[in-house]
């Protein structure tokens, strides 16, 4: 009858018994009587009522609303790639095509007019490729603050130089000087 | 065929019977818990409703009993949730609970009064196992919690009866 563990909670099992056994001598109450022809109408009426989670019920359109979700989202992206893209033609016809200023077309035309239609294409091919480098203020004073400090010190050309040769570069301003040189003449202000 | 089965599949007298084998048992539950005989009327009859409305998930059950128990319990949790907000605490007598008779009031009495001062988690563990025939690995499965908490809370319930016990025979 018990399920108890003789040896815990200071019970042993004839104590476990003892007391269950006064437990159970009481009775409980029942449910009214006259509850059961009340609940058991109340059952048959619902039992009438359409069941909720009958699987052969379908689901009420509002509750899967994933497939209305799927389709605004398809036309919604259908639209806007349409509206890209005409925007973008837009762009072009005032513009021209992509990575080519209004000025480059300009000079290549003006070039092409003077020289001749390939040497015009020729400049606008090399002006395409190399386009102008932008450099920012920003970046600018950037490179001015993370300049070691040895590099924007004057050295004095009287006092000899040991252990190095004295035409020759610091090592960070030699690569500094290399990379402005590599991009034209857009750092030596 | 299971009842649980016969239930589900709508069988008419499966309702009957299903009624009569746990509302006995389910009502004494629900008065414990509710502490009060009209509102376990109400919550028995909510049960039954409910487990009526859902009865197709009764194919899949394996222990009917605990099932209706697990239904019965949430409708108490339910009733008590909206009784906090009234902040009202019936009494309940002990004849509200058991039957007693002149031979034996002053037992009952007693009994009552011992598992009426357990706390509720430890009497509704009792009450399961004695009055509703409920083992502890079905109680562990009506109230949702693991089997060795549900053993512990019934070792100590019953010491802290027979502290109770042997109280009041000093």
């Amino acid at each position: 009858m018990s399920e108890m563990n003789p040896s815990s909670n200071d019970l042993n099992l004839a104590e476990i018994h003892a007391l269950e056994t006064r437990l159970q001598s009481l009775t409980p109450t029942a449910a009214p009587p006259a509850l059961r022809a009340q609940i058991l109408a109340r059952m048959a009426a619902e039992k009438e009522a359409p069941q909720e989670d009958a699987k052969d019920t379908p689901a009420p359109a509002r509750r899967r609303p994933w497939g209305w979700t799927v389709a605004a989202s398809l036309l919604l992206s259908v639209g806007l790639n349409a509206w890209a893209t005409s925007l973008d033609d837009s762009r072009h016809a005032q513009r021209g095509s992509l990575g080519v200023s209004l000025a480059v077309q300009e000079t290549a035309r003006d070039v092409a007019q003077i020289a001749g239609p390939a040497m015009g294409q020729w400049v606008e091919a090399r002006l395409r490729v190399a386009p102008a480098p932008v450099l920012s203020l920003s970046r600018d004073k950037w490179f001015q603050l993370t300049l070691p400090s040895p590099v924007l010190e004057k050295t004095d050309e009287n006092l000899p130089q040991t252990m190095r040769h004295p035409l020759r570069p610091a090592a960070v301003r030699g690569a500094y000087q290399q990379r402005g040189a590599d991009c034209g003449d857009w750092f030596v202000a | 065929m299971s009842l649980a089965r016969r239930f589900a599949e709508g069988e008419e007298a499966a309702a009957g019977e299903l009624y009569d084998l746990l509302a006995d048992r389910v009502h004494h539950f629900l008065v414990v818990c509710l502490r009060s005989r009209q509102e376990a009327d109400d919550a028995l009859q909510e049960t039954f409703l409910r487990l009526m409305r859902h009865r197709a998930k009764l194919a899949d059950v394996e222990n009917l009993t605990a099932y209706v128990f697990t239904v019965a319990r949430g409708e108490a949790l339910r009733w008590l949730q909206r009784r906090n907000r009234r902040a009202e605490v019936p009494v309940l007598a002990a004849e509200e609970c058991f039957v007693a008779s002149e031979i034996n009031m002053e037992d009952v009495e007693h009994v009552a009064a011992a598992l009426a001062s357990l706390p509720q988690d430890l009497r509704e563990v009792v009450e399961l196992k004695v009055y509703s025939g409920l083992v502890l690995r079905e109680i562990a499965e009506v109230t949702g919690t693991p089997l060795g908490t549900v053993a512990s809370r019934y070792r100590t319930a019953l010491a802290k009866l027979k502290e109770r016990f042997q109280r009041c025979l000093k």
